[in-house]
């Protein structure tokens, strides 16, 4: 009993800190998970979630009885999976890069330019996107033609669309990703790169050595974060852009469910979704939260 | 810092600076097009002839927005929820992160409580527990329902906590050694040295509380308490052609889809676009190395 | 210690908000209960519908759309304003809100509205939401109060197309909602260049075959001398119904095939339209166009608005389109105050001899439904009566209803403040508005919207304003209104026989028959698969649910014949 009094001694203002963030997280996160059991319903709502019939899995095997399951997870984890890493090798270079710049205010002028894409909305960058990749008037076709490729129809084409879908969610959102990198960076002790100057390390040793590992702990951290969005393809911008011919390797998991959204008003199937998204995010973030613990003895939160 | 004067050298800050250049003017070319639209008439835009400058330029698009009454007051409860929402949840990230920054052996529960926190954004109830839940702590038409749901901005703590945690421990000792107590340590020592955390975590709050228009809608009843984003989503030109009237359609030749999307673009990135050169000055490097020599 | 006081600070908000959260439950207790007292004694007023009887005034709740286009005069609001005093003060109901959100947002509030379980006396719903809430026993059966209360007048208005829209809102026998009815007869039309006919030197379309010859006229001969050059407009959502320019129903349709319907199977039973061969012959037909280059390679991804810029710039002057297409087409149509395209519109062709059927919908999506804890329902169904004569035929005072207080027109759109509205199913424009606006004759001239119209097409006929030229290419002599009474008397259209509620197999499986089918009709058009690919489609369509949607549609159907 000692220990723990000792313990408490030390630790109160620690625990205290932490109540009002907690009493709020229960409130407005906690309370109304109670949500969750909609997933096992089919609601109703004057019988409220506690005595609307429970339909079981019924919501669940309508998920893994659709019939093109299997192509939607794919389009999923195959988009998902592609925007998690290109998501964090582009802003990381850009990071890099424009550290590099010695003048702040061309560097303050880029990191505002480059961070411009993000507040825009894919219903405009959608019909911006149709003009740019058009294959008979777009300018990126022109260009490819001067490399004598022929027009591609990225847009409508199931080989190119999951790769457009990547690219220009990169475009939009990698300036706005910069920032945490930007911001990883000034903590890195000038001195070190003093010190590794005066050993004679070129510019590129100096980023493999410094740098890099002095933005680590932030990089696995973001990772780990997004590692949790790997069933999370990009609703807004995927619904904006797809179209019956790419159905095929365009229908993801959000898409579907907003249609079946269409079809029936029940609220227990778009929650029964959302819940084996969630579980999988889990899994996936606890597995690398336990692998990072274990590999680099960091504990990332 | 040195400074690298070989030829490589050269050949890399050209380079760079070349490169760095292109990709700048890919993210703006679009943004100026979007712009050219809004200045626009609305046929022009339509016909698709506005490439980077306007046709037949026209603040129709705006003045669509500006002129209506309710513009101001849309404008003022965003701002006051901005700077209601950032604050508050500023206040509890740092006081959140704080602990949890801690190493396991000074604080036992720290990782019990860290997936406690983790936990709520990976699962959440869906909408309507949500909304139910504002509802009967009555908090629907207040300014409370969109602050506090998200008050507490749980990617940003983790964020913090991981700056938190590579600032030097020798300064939180020496503190420590002073006589000074946990609050005094994070207001004096944790706070100042963490500007540029405080600044990208701020931004980011910021952004999401200017940006998020579904919460909005979803909790006022009345749309003299729609924040500025939930009002923008009600000044598109799109008309139900069925029940089409004439006054519609006069304003449809001077306005279209296409002219007020993108004007409500402008309008609502303008004030918060302006927000980040203002916060690049906190980003200054050895801030904690230059406290550190002190 | 700054800090410590700061967190007291929190500590105290949080109680704040929690006392202020049960504050407003006392205030929500205190407003119900009110209105609980006044029912107890509403219900011992006389049940007549005049007024001057009683002064008794009862409260109804609903909820409204704000729109952009209704301007309050000074001092006016939702909460108070003219319109809610005239219906006060004419029929004795007080009409209160309990939200409003912008027509945009207005669904996804409704839908939320619904789940919590907190409804208004009164609201707009869709079909699937009637259906719901009749299951869910929250919404009243008005099969009585509508039959008490409801005027000649109004049982005669909601009953003209043949109590068809009444029909869809009775579950059981009950009358569930009152349908926010319009005009279904909501046709197709094809537009055409006419400038470019004339110079091409072309007939008029009577036949698939002719619409084709004129695409491939219009796509070699280019007369527009555009870069892009196609026959026939078709945007990404071609078979949609919300795709009023620029889709393919009436295409469809010229084949007697239909999109989506629940059609007579010639044996007393109910089969799909989407799986029929003649959609095989508009499919082929398509294709066909489609390699030939008649139509634009990049419809898949291309919006009406994108789509239609082909249009504006010359590009293509073929189009299907509904009544009010030439109000999307004046936009290219007319330039600096000049006409500047020559548009026409024509029938949908037909493939063969038999005239082509149109495919039209029961014209009623929307649903006034009653909650079964309203205290005054019959307040619901006077405000509906009393719509229905302001709307129609009202005196000089009543034109506040459409005004506001100064009674005259200042474009403040003031009728969208009435909270029930109907629409009349039936109208005549296609009967006198060509006719009047030939003869220039305005004592045929019957409703509001004719009277409108009629000026409108003036303003473009006589006064040269060209900005209501659209106005002439809808109502006037040559316009699409002039084509409908030939479809009307014909009986040239087809309606879905099944207007039941979505059946359980259709909520799990229509979405995966609609996804394939878009995915085979438009890889078949594009000519990325063959047209032999439609039959393999039809087979897997029955296999994915298909067959249990019919098996269920004809259940319904043998119950509703």
């Amino acid at each position: 009993m000692n220990v723990l009094t000792r313990m408490w001694k030390r630790e109160w203002p620690l625990h205290l800190m932490l109540v009002p963030g907690i009493m709020l997280v229960l409130i407005f996160s906690y309370v109304p998970m109670a949500g969750i059991v909609m997933a096992f319903q089919k609601y109703v709502p004057n019988k409220g979630l506690f005595g609307s019939p429970l339909i079981g899995l019924r919501n669940f095997r309508l998920l893994i009885d659709y019939p093109d399951i299997g192509r939607v997870f794919f389009n999923t984890v195959y988009i998902a999976v592609m925007k998690i890493f290109a998501g964090l090798l582009v802003p990381i270079t850009i990071a890099i890069l424009l550290n590099e710049l010695r003048r702040e205010w061309i560097k303050r002028t880029f990191q505002t330019l480059v961070y411009l894409p993000h507040f825009m909305s894919w219903v405009l960058l959608g019909g911006i996107l149709v003009d740019v990749l058009s294959p008979t008037s777009g300018v990126f076709n022109q260009l490819l033609g001067f490399l004598g490729i022929k027009p591609i129809f990225f847009l409508g084409d199931n080989h190119w669309f999951p790769y457009v879908m990547v690219a220009s969610d990169i475009w939009k959102e990698f300036g706005f990703g910069t920032i945490v990198y930007l911001a990883a960076l000034t903590g890195i002790n000038p001195s070190l790169y003093e010190a590794a100057a005066m050993d004679g390390a070129s510019r590129l040793k100096q980023t493999f050595h410094i740098t890099l590992p002095g933005m680590m702990p932030i990089i696995i951290l973001m990772f780990t974060l997004n590692i949790g969005n790997v069933l999370n393809a990009g609703f807004e911008q995927i619904f904006n852009l797809y179209s019956p011919p790419v159905y095929e390797s365009a229908d993801i998991i959000d898409t579907f469910v907003y249609r079946m959204g269409v079809q029936q008003a029940q609220f227990g199937f778009a929650t029964a979704v959302g819940l084996l998204k969630s579980i999988v995010s889990f899994i996936f973030i606890s597995i690398s939260y336990v692998l990072a613990y274990r590999v680099a003895n960091y504990r990332i939160f | 810092m040195t400074t690298d004067r070989s030829l490589g050298r050269k050949i890399f800050v050209a380079g760079n600076l070349a490169f760095l250049m292109l990709i700048s003017f890919m993210c703006l070319m679009p943004i100026l097009h979007i712009l050219a639209i809004s200045f626009s008439s609305g046929q022009a835009a339509a016909a698709g002839k506005v490439v980077l400058w306007p046709v037949e330029f026209t603040t129709a698009a705006y003045d669509n927005v500006f002129g209506k009454p309710e513009y101001l007051r849309a404008f003022s409860v965003s701002i006051q929820r901005v700077v209601l929402g950032t604050s508050v949840s500023m206040f509890l990230m740092i006081l959140t992160a704080y602990p949890l920054s801690k190493d396991p052996r000074n604080f036992r529960l720290r990782t019990f409580y860290s997936w406690f926190f983790v936990f709520t954004i990976l699962f959440s109830g869906g909408l309507i527990p949500s909304y139910l839940t504002v509802k009967n702590l009555g908090m629907i038409d207040t300014m409370w329902a969109l602050v506090l749901p998200s008050a507490v901005p749980v990617f940003n703590v983790i964020l913090l906590l991981n700056f938190y945690r590579n600032l030097p421990k020798e300064l939180e000792e020496s503190s420590r050694i002073d006589g000074a107590g946990h609050f005094k340590t994070l207001w004096k020592i944790y706070v100042p040295l963490s500007l540029p955390a405080l600044a990208t975590t701020g931004l980011f709050t910021m952004v999401w509380h200017w940006n998020s228009w579904f919460d909005g809608m979803l909790y006022m009843n009345h749309t003299e308490n729609y924040p500025l984003q939930t009002f923008l989503q009600t000044v598109i030109i799109k008309m139900d052609f069925r029940f089409i009237k004439s006054e519609n359609v006069e304003l449809m030749l001077k306005l279209s889809d296409r002219t007020s999307r993108a004007a409500q673009i402008f309008v609502a990135a303008f004030p918060i676009l302006i927000v980040y050169p203002f916060l690049q000055r906190f980003f200054i490097k050895g801030i904690v190395m230059g406290s550190v020599k002190e | 210690m700054r800090l410590n006081r700061k967190f007291l600070l929190i500590a105290a908000l949080s109680v704040c908000v929690t006392m202020t959260a049960c504050g407003n439950n006392d205030k929500q207790s205190e407003k119900s209960s009110p209105s609980a007292s006044a029912s107890e004694q509403g219900s011992t007023a006389s049940a007549s519908n005049d007024p001057k009887d009683s002064n008794e005034v009862v409260e109804v709740s609903t909820v409204s759309q704000s729109d952009p286009y209704l301007k309050f005069d000074d001092g006016e609001s939702f909460d108070k304003n003219s319109v809610y005093d005239a219906y006060e003060k004419d029929i004795g109901v007080k009409i209160t809100n309990k939200w409003i959100a912008d027509v945009t947002q207005y669904k996804e509030k409704v839908k939320i509205t619904i789940a919590s379980d907190d409804l208004p006396d009164f609201m707009q719903v869709n079909a699937t939401q009637l259906k719901e809430l009749t299951e869910a026993g929250m919404i009243m059966d008005i099969t009585e109060v509508y039959d008490k209360y409801a005027t000649e007048e109004t049982k005669k208005f909601l009953t003209m197309d043949g109590g068809m829209q009444l029909k869809t809102a009775t579950f059981d026998n009950k009358l569930m909602g009152i349908p926010s009815s319009y005009n279904p007869y909501y046709y197709q039309f094809l537009y055409i260049r006419t400038d470019w006919l004339k110079q091409l030197n072309l007939p008029e379309p009577k036949t698939m075959a002719d619409l084709e010859t004129i695409a491939e006229a219009f796509k070699t001969k280019n007369p527009g001398k555009s870069k892009t050059p196609y026959g026939l407009a078709v945007s990404k959502n071609p078979f949609s119904i919300d795709t009023g320019v620029t889709g393919l129903r009436g295409f469809l349709n010229g084949f007697h095939a239909y999109e989506n319907m629940w059609i007579d199977d010639g044996n007393g039973g109910l089969v799909n339209s989407d799986i029929q061969p003649q959609v095989k012959d508009a499919l082929s037909m398509l294709q066909d166009m489609f390699k030939k280059g008649l139509i634009d390679p990049e419809f898949a991804v291309k919006d009406t608005e994108k789509e239609a810029e082909l249009i504006y710039n010359d590009g293509v002057g073929m189009v299907f389109g509904a009544s009010w297409a030439p109000a999307q087409l004046a936009k290219g149509a007319v330039k600096d105050g000049k006409v500047v395209q020559e548009w026409g519109v024509f029938p949908i062709p037909t493939v063969d001899n038999n005239p082509t059927l149109e495919q039209i919908g029961l014209g009623v999506d929307d649903y006034y439904v009653i909650s079964k804890k309203a205290m005054h329902p019959e307040g619901v169904i006077k405000l509906l009566n009393h719509w229905i004569v302001v709307d129609n035929h009202p005196t000089p005072e009543q034109k506040v209803y459409e005004f506001g207080k100064d009674l005259k027109e200042k474009g403040n759109n003031y009728w969208l403040l009435s909270p029930l509205r109907v629409g009349k199913q039936l109208d005549n424009n296609g009967e006198i508005l060509p006719k009047a606006i030939a003869n220039k004759d305005t004592s045929i001239l019957e409703t509001k919207d004719q009277k409108t119209r009629y000026e409108r097409a003036m303003k473009y006929i006589e006064g040269g304003d060209t900005s209501m030229w659209w106005e002439n290419l809808i109502s006037g002599p040559n316009g699409a209104f002039s084509l409908i009474p030939t479809i009307q008397q014909n009986k040239q259209y087809l309606q879905n026989k099944f207007y039941g509620a979505p059946t359980a197999a259709m909520a799990d499986r229509q979405e995966i028959l609609l996804k394939k089918r878009d995915e085979v009709y438009f890889k078949i058009i594009m000519n990325q698969v063959s047209v032999d690919e439609f039959d393999k489609f039809v087979g897997e369509w029955k296999k994915l649910g298909g067959d249990e949607i019919t098996k269920e549609v004809n259940e319904w159907y043998a119950t509703h014949k």
